[in-house]
């Protein structure tokens, strides 16, 4: 069933808080065993949080989320609840804290229902890599879900959540939700506390909302946003009042590579624009340069992120081992997958001595360059329209034997992490074969707000009645 | 040793660890301090065990503690500075990397004034985390994090000494700073302030640095005298047999007062350096503008106060804490004539600091009052007190903190009595009664003037002007 925080804080007037939930959560079991979209769900957690709510209720509390079904990505720590993510590394691993967004959540009365489904340790593109098994598309269940947020976005378009938490380091957010045919927001780096995210780029990564409209996003991203001192990447951020945005559009060429699908539907929203707002077009060739610089620095980050897994104080421990050097060799090698190995594998090479300069200090240098350059491009009031993946979801083993294809997939959502944008993929359009596209919006740092609400307004003047 | 010295100069360069005095630790909340008491794990939270979603956040007060070292030093002080991830893996390491600074450190150059002149160059002072302890039981390895994430400072020096006298009064002397400021306990049995040293041989004529060895975690100056002493023998050797020396890490065991193989430069590690994506560059802006509380230089004071007259015991006492430094300073300015101030110092050592042994656990303000020992010295210097009537007074004071000297030394009768007249009328009473010695005085027995002198005392009980004493006595004796 989908619904939007509005509607659910009516039925929650109406009906009260318990019918709400678990309305909501009608078709949660049987989608979930169809998409595998989750890796825990305890019907007693849930249970346990609707008693606590309807408490804080009656004792007249203010709780916006009141009803609103939250799925969290199983990266994401909630305090007595397991988080693997999605790997033998971790399976079993029960966390002793919450994480920033999920203490904001609790405080605005959102209950959580399940742990989310995703590539392991965030790295992926189609959540193929995942100690639990590969999610389904619900548009398609012979089709990836997109990742590494594969589960979040999987639970929202089938209905099975009203909303679920993602994390974005490379599109993790944004490629899913386009997939699956819902939306989802990578926020400006810094405006969302990292604490209790499990790292896997700490300069790019950044945890956001995936919804079944805009306004829900904008709904949790003014509760999960804010500084937070025990992120000292946190920034306490002012949002500029902006007015007036202006569209940069792509050139033919800017587009080179993506389907012929997704090109079509990008020109007919860009001719849309076209008559309601003031837009330029502009050339984003240096973007493909971003792959490479994205993998140097992702992959230096994960290697010494991925370095405290070594069995000795939590995690997956080898039973049979001499030594120490032999316990960590062990615990990591059959701990991992090999997604992650060959990651953690490309990191150390690009930071070990010798290639340091060559490759991950050009990497750093060159992002400063992007920054400039996309800044310049944008401006104050820019609004950048991008497909957020070149191609709709793909079949499922269709490019897991070929890592670079998979990479390459990530070209229109990589550079917003490594320049610290916020962007946002909508819902556009199906297919002939009926797979949803989507659209990726993309505006100057700390220009969140202005992002949101801009895309608010242009959905409403570019889709006649709405959708 | 004299043979190498005669073909060899030893260059020692030094790198100290010393752990900073704050609430807690580096990067979290955890307090810092580490006791036998504690259970072992006790002080740790998320970050410092390296959990899963945790991530570092600076501590201020760790950042103010190494500026203040590093302007002490000389050093220049960046304005903004970078974290690194130093990666390896060991069992006391939890994230897998320690936390600490390469290419932008807190602190560049600098220098440490020897006492005995001269100095020692520094090539950076560097802010880091510490590591936890491994404590092996049987066949199995216990971690103890406790430790892991308390503040450290790596102090480097430049290899700027040339003899192991030079090596351990540099030591020392960041020691003593270290220890007045307050910027570290230094608490060396803790292992609050260990030292790594870098040791070297090159021939007397070469300007070439020989290739060194570097010893680890000494963690006291006579270990650290032994080790290089025992460590430039070593090489001494080998290069007397035409051998290489191997640049390697070492250990040194106080059992043997022996240095012994750990790595050798090709096993080292490759660290993978890169600047920590949790930790934005730190600006240190706010602390520079804060008091860095660093007026006093122990070095410089030090040699103020033996020149002020001040033995050398003594002076080590005054400028081992500001506290006693201050304390001093307090005496001082309460004394009338500044010249009494060495006498003053002696007096506080023997008399009050070593009879009150009982109360060492006092502070040093809390054992005398300094204004009250001042006082005391006035009261001698105006001819009130005499020395030994002095040593009363401060008895009696000690016991009854809170009254004035003065009145003290009226009630218990401890008065000089400056009265000639008085004094005159004594001492003829005392040579009436002893005829006989008076008698054998005149006729040349001069020695016993000591006899009359006693007499006087005790009849007087020691109250009378010593100096009115001495010139009356003359005069009757010889009249």
């Amino acid at each position: 069933m989908k619904r939007t925080i509005a509607e659910i804080a009516k039925s929650v007037e109406k009906q009260g808080v318990r019918k709400t939930i678990l309305d909501g959560l009608v078709d949660y079991e049987n989608q979930s065993k169809n998409l595998n979209f989750s890796t825990f769900y305890d019907k007693n957690k849930v249970e346990e949080q609707i008693a606590e709510l309807e408490k804080r209720l009656q004792a007249g509390e203010d709780l916006p989320l009141a009803g609103v079904t939250v799925g969290v990505k199983d990266n994401i720590q909630i305090k007595g609840w397991p988080t693997s993510c999605a790997s033998n590394m971790l399976k079993g691993y029960i966390s002793s804290f919450d994480a920033d967004v999920i203490e904001k959540l609790k405080v605005a009365g959102a209950i959580f229902i399940a742990k989310l489904n995703m590539d392991e340790f965030a790295m992926g593109s189609s959540t193929e890599h995942s100690c639990f098994g590969v999610v389904k598309n619900p548009a398609d269940t012979s089709r990836v879900a997109g990742g590494s947020s594969g589960g979040s976005a999987a639970a929202v378009a089938s209905g099975a959540l009203d909303v679920s938490l993602g994390s974005d380091t490379g599109g993790s957010i944004r490629q899913p939700a386009a997939f699956c045919g819902v939306y989802g927001f990578k926020p400006s780096y810094g405006t969302v506390s990292r604490h209790g995210l499990v790292s896997y780029g700490s300069s790019l990564d950044q945890i956001g909302p995936i919804t079944n409209n805009i306004n829900d996003i904008m709904v949790l991203h003014s509760i999960m946003s804010g500084y937070d001192d025990r992120d000292s990447t946190s920034i306490a951020s002012q949002y500029k009042q902006i007015h007036k945005p202006v569209y940069c559009l792509l050139d033919e060429a800017s587009l080179e590579g993506c389907d012929k699908d997704i090109i079509e539907n990008y020109q007919s929203w860009a001719n849309k624009i076209k008559e309601n707002f003031e837009t330029k077009t502009i050339n984003l060739d240096f973007l493909k340069d971003s792959i490479a610089i994205y993998y140097l620095i992702a992959t230096a980050e994960v290697s010494s992120n991925l370095a405290k897994f070594d069995g000795v104080r939590y995690g997956n421990r080898a039973t049979e081992f001499e030594g120490y050097e032999d316990l960590v060799v062990k615990s990591r090698t059959n701990g991992f997958g090999s997604e992650v190995k060959r990651r953690i594998i490309l990191g150390n090479f690009v930071l070990s001595a010798g290639y340091s300069d060559k490759y991950y200090k050009r990497a750093k240098q060159i992002r400063v360059l992007f920054k400039e350059k996309l800044q310049t491009i944008l401006g104050e009031n820019g609004i950048l329209l991008t497909p957020t993946s070149p191609t709709p979801a793909f079949k499922i083993g269709e490019n897991t034997g070929d890592p670079m294809k998979m990479y390459l997939s990530d070209l229109y959502t990589v550079f917003l992490n490594l320049v610290g944008f916020p962007g946002v993929s909508i819902p556009s359009s199906y297919n002939k074969t009926k797979l949803p596209l989507g659209l990726q919006f993309v505006s100057n740092h700390l220009t969140d707000d202005f992002l949101l609400k801009s895309v608010s307004e242009l959905e409403t003047k570019c889709i006649s009645g709405g959708k | 040793m004299q043979n190498l010295l005669q073909k060899y100069k030893p260059t020692i360069g030094i790198e100290i660890h010393c752990q900073l005095a704050t609430k807690t630790k580096l990067f979290c909340r955890c307090a810092r301090e580490t006791s036998s008491e504690l259970e072992p794990n006790q002080h740790t939270c998320e970050v410092c065990l390296g959990l899963p979603g945790a991530l570092p956040r600076i501590n201020e007060h760790a950042v103010w503690q190494a500026i203040r070292f590093a302007t002490a030093a000389k050093s220049s002080v960046s304005k903004q500075s970078f974290f690194m991830r130093k990666q390896y893996f060991y069992p006391d390491l939890p994230k897998g990397y320690q936390i600490t600074q390469l290419t932008h450190p807190i602190g560049m150059g600098g220098s440490i004034e020897l006492p005995s002149g001269g100095s020692v160059l520094l090539d950076r002072v560097q802010i880091e985390e510490d590591a936890g302890k491994i404590l092996h039981k049987g066949k199995s390895s216990l971690v103890d994090l406790n430790r892991a994430g308390t503040p450290l400072i790596e102090i480097v020096s430049a290899p700027d000494m040339h003899s192991i006298d030079e090596a351990l009064e540099y030591v020392k002397t960041v020691y003593r700073l270290v220890r007045f400021h307050k910027i570290s306990d230094a608490n060396m049995e803790k292992g609050n302030f260990r030292m790594d040293l870098n040791i070297s041989l090159s021939p007397v004529n070469s300007k070439e640095l020989g290739v060194r060895c570097e010893i680890k975690n000494v963690n006291s100056f006579r270990f650290a005298e032994k080790a290089i002493n025992y460590e430039m023998l070593r090489q001494f050797q080998i290069l007397e047999e035409n051998q290489k020396i191997k640049q390697q890490t070492r250990g040194y065991d106080p059992d043997s007062d022996t240095t012994f193989p750990m790595r050798d430069k090709e096993d080292a590690h490759d660290y993978r350096y890169f600047d920590d994506p949790d930790l934005p560059v730190l600006d240190c802006g706010s602390q520079l503008k804060m008091d860095l509380d660093l007026e006093v230089d122990p070095i410089e004071a030090e040699k103020n106060l033996i020149k002020a007259g001040l033995n050398q015991e003594t002076t080590t006492y005054f400028t081992e804490s500001k506290a006693n430094f201050n304390y001093l300073k307090e005496c001082q300015k309460n004394l009338k004539n500044s010249k009494n101030l060495g006498k003053l110092a002696a007096f506080f050592m023997t008399e009050i600091k070593s009879n009150k042994e009982q109360d060492q656990n006092l502070e040093i303000f809390e054992l005398f009052d300094p204004s009250k020992l001042a006082e005391i010295f006035n009261l001698v210097d105006g001819g009130v007190l005499s020395s030994k009537t002095a040593k009363k007074a401060a008895d009696l004071y000690y016991k009854n903190k809170g009254l004035a000297i003065l009145d003290i030394a009226k009630a218990n009768g401890l008065i000089q009595v400056q009265d000639e007249s008085k004094i005159k009328e004594v001492i003829q009473d005392v040579l009436d009664k002893n005829p006989k010695q008076l008698e054998e005085y005149r006729a040349g027995k001069t020695k016993l003037k000591g006899f009359f002198v006693g007499q006087i005392m005790k009849v007087s009980s020691g109250n009378f002007s010593p100096s009115l004493v001495q010139k009356i006595l003359d005069k009757l004796l010889n009249a």
